[in-house]
């Protein structure tokens, strides 16, 4: 007495939604880390869990960009390839901090940028495909070219993501940025906690640096950068 | 003699023990224990009605006896059933009433219990393990020639002529059957307190220090003196005392009481039954067992509830564990055969359910829904239930997915799939469950697949694998977590929009002709 397929018929293409569409929620970060168009986009999946992947507005991808490595030595003493997690809980998993960095990215252009969680939580892993298909990260960057699985404290996920823009923030943020260009790009102070103009303006000079600036360590007048925004999402 | 005594098999022949049969019944024991301490241990003669067996020991206290010719001359105004027995309390009196049991048949047909085959537990005060000793004790004394080697383990236990008196007068009443000694999964426990002699223990504390260390019992209240005291250590502490120390403590035979024994307890248990079947869930909007989101239910009913619910109610249930051969997700159907499952009802009340009532109970279940169905629902016994389980890594699961491919094909693009055997797969935990799993790659096996075209978009995949294969992370590729994947083997996008379930290649439980 089997049933006929249900939704047999009802293929139309109108009502496909992806995977990503049916169980994830995405929201976004702009000029992460006050560096100018290095968006990223965090997909919550239904089950609180998030992926960190690049947003289509980073230049990586936008841009056209080769992908020549991935490095996960973030800093000398770590790596995020050491990450271990044991157990339902996901014991010993490395916690990371909105502004921990995941990967350093090297094109084959020489440019370098640097990936950042944006969210807090533990590490769960980091897609360790991209070691030996770095492309992936430009190919399909809401897909098999995602930077890391991160599991936020419990019951904290949904206080994460609101922190974050929404699609249609988003969409208006890049709207504003096109608009107004490089200068005023993080000018929108209350749904993103971002970077001021200066920063903006600062990011682009790091920019032109090109690869010198990716040493390791974060450099100092990042940190007191760091201090402001934290400042400042603390106050509004 | 007279010719009921012929029949009695005592510690002695029946002349010798004339004398000691009339010491008991003066000390104040019940017809029952009389017999128990003159040796009697046939099941039979502790079958005769009450009035029998007062008859039984009236005649054997009434036998001249050699120097001493006068029989019990208040013979007349002992009523055996109203005078406590100084040996068991009552237990053997009015524990075995007809209005005792009477008292039980109400109380199994109040709360609906029905089995083929009962079981009987007595728990009795432990004074009365003090008292039984004294009883011996004084035999011993005063017919050493008689009693010399002979001690409680050699008396017929009270529980025994217990079970013998009321088992089979139960099984009438109750219409299940009995057999002593046959351990049945439906328990009637009987609990026998006496507030009387309460306290006829409390001495060995004291008395024997060795068995009750004094720190301990010192310290705590009277109220916990009973807390240590308990039927291993005070047989502990009774035989670590001599004879006579023993009865400088307590007087034996021991003094008459007032009371009878009650039961203030009829409590029964009925081992867990096991009701098992296959299913069928054709619901894309049903989940397999209840689903809670931080407190809150999600969907109205569930496949176990559907399943369940009914027949707990047949087998009045307190309680139900619903397992199954793996589940499927909330919007994936189980088609063919069904999937096994396993309903462990726990304390049920009826377990006694023929097969014709199964069949019913079935029809039922699955006149109630469309969203399931069940079949060869039966009743397994616990080793056969075990088999649910076994075997669940190396047995197979068929399926057939919906999928939708992003590039144009045509149905000779498909052929290919069928070239496949026994593909290997890395499987890390899906993202999907990934939070209440731990983090692992799990290899797993595609044992073979086809493809079915539907249209330059669509097609069916019909695949068999390996259990354990999470068929939508291998259709999807779950961020390129499961390697391969049907998107890499067809290098393109590939999603899954529909799954079913098609067959769940267990051979338990066994098919019943419909």
């Amino acid at each position: 007495m089997d049933a006929p397929r249900s939704n047999m018929a009802d293929l139309e293409e109108k009502a496909y939604r992806t995977v990503v569409d049916r169980y994830y929620t995405a929201g976004y970060r702009t000029d992460v880390q006050g560096r100018y168009r290095e968006d990223l986009c965090i997909l919550q999946h239904s089950n609180k869990v998030c992926i960190v992947t690049l947003a289509a507005s980073h230049p990586l991808v936008a841009d056209g960009k080769s992908v020549a490595r991935v490095d996960f030595q973030v800093t000398e003493k770590v790596n995020r390839l050491d990450n271990k997690v044991i157990g339902k809980g996901k014991r010993g998993g490395q916690w990371l901090q909105e502004s921990s960095p995941l990967c350093r990215v090297t094109c084959t252009d020489d440019t370098e940028f640097t990936l950042y969680s944006c969210i807090k939580g533990k590490l769960v892993e980091v897609n360790e495909n991209l070691i030996n298909s770095p492309q992936l990260l430009t190919e399909k960057p809401s897909s098999e070219g995602y930077v890391a699985i991160v599991l936020p404290k419990f019951g904290e996920s949904d206080k994460e993501m609101a922190r974050l823009l929404s699609p249609q923030q988003y969409r208006d943020a890049l709207a504003r940025r096109e608009r107004e260009g490089p200068a005023a790009a993080a000018g929108e102070r209350e749904d993103a906690p971002s970077c001021s103009k200066m920063e903006g303006e600062e990011d682009k000079d790091e920019k032109d640096q090109g690869g010198k600036k990716d040493s390791g360590d974060e450099p100092e007048q990042k940190r007191v950068k760091l201090e402001l925004t934290d400042k400042e999402q603390t106050s509004s | 003699m007279a010719e009921e005594l012929k029949q009695l098999k005592l510690f002695s022949d029946v002349t010798a023990m004339l004398a000691p049969a009339k010491s008991l019944y003066e000390a104040g024991c019940c017809p029952c224990c009389l017999l128990r301490f003159l040796g009697e241990k046939d099941s039979q003669i502790y079958q005769k009605s009450a009035e029998e067996l007062q008859a039984v020991a009236l005649t054997l206290c009434s036998q001249p006896q050699g120097d001493v010719a006068d029989g019990p001359t208040d013979s007349k105004c002992v009523n055996t059933d109203d005078i406590p027995c100084i040996a068991c309390l009552g237990i053997l009196q009015h524990g075995c009433s007809e209005e005792f049991l009477e008292k039980i048949q109400k109380k199994i047909n109040e709360e609906g219990y029905k089995s083929q085959l009962f079981s009987l537990s007595l728990m009795t005060p432990i004074q009365l393990i003090v008292r039984e000793h004294a009883v011996m004790l004084f035999l011993r004394q005063r017919f050493s020639d008689l009693y010399t080697g002979q001690s409680i383990e050699k008396v017929t236990s009270m529980k025994d002529v217990y079970k013998w008196r009321c088992g089979p007068r139960l099984k009438d009443k109750l219409n299940m059957e009995y057999h002593h000694q046959i351990e049945s999964p439906f328990l009637i426990q009987l609990m026998f307190e006496h507030k009387e002699t309460e306290t006829e223990c409390s001495f060995l504390i004291s008395a024997c220090p060795k068995v009750f260390p004094s720190n301990s019992s010192r310290k705590r209240k009277r109220d916990s003196e009973q807390g240590v005291l308990n039927r291993t250590s005070v047989a502990r502490a009774i035989s670590s005392l001599s004879e006579s120390k023993f009865m400088s403590l307590v007087r034996c035979p021991p003094e008459k009481v007032d009371t009878m024994c009650r039961c203030e307890e009829i409590t029964c248990y009925h081992e867990a039954v096991f009701v098992a079947g296959r299913y069928n869930k054709y619901s894309r909007t049903l989940s397999q067992t209840p689903w809670v989101v931080d407190g809150e239910r999600r969907g109205k009913t569930s496949v176990s509830e559907l399943i369940c619910t009914r027949i707990q109610a047949m087998f009045m249930a307190q309680e139900y564990r619903f397992s199954s051969a793996g589940r499927e997700d909330v919007d994936v159907r189980t088609l063919g055969r069904g999937r096994p499952f396993l309903v462990e009802l726990i304390q049920p009340h009826v377990s006694d359910v023929p097969i014709d009532k199964m069949k019913l109970l079935q029809q039922e279940i699955n006149s109630g829904t469309t969203d399931i169905a069940v079949r060869d629902l039966q009743v397994v016994s616990r080793e056969e239930s075990g088999k649910l389980k076994v075997g669940e890594t190396e047995k197979t699961k068929s399926y057939s997915a919906l999928v939708r491919v992003e590039k144009t094909i045509q149905p000779d693009d498909l052929k290919f799939l069928e070239e496949i055997k026994d593909l290997k797969l890395a499987q890390k935990t899906p993202i999907r469950v990934i939070h209440r799993r731990p983090l692992a790659s799990r290899d797993r096996v595609i044992h073979n697949m086809s493809g079915e075209y539907i249209d330059s978009h669509h097609f069916t995949l019909h695949l068999k694998t390996q259990a354990g294969t999470y068929i939508k992370e291998f259709v999807h590729g779950d961020f390129g977590r499961t390697q391969p994947s049907l998107s890499t083997l067809m290098h393109m996008d590939t999603d899954i929009l529909e799954l079913d379930v098609e067959s769940v290649d267990v051979d338990w439980p066994k098919t019943i002709d419909e």
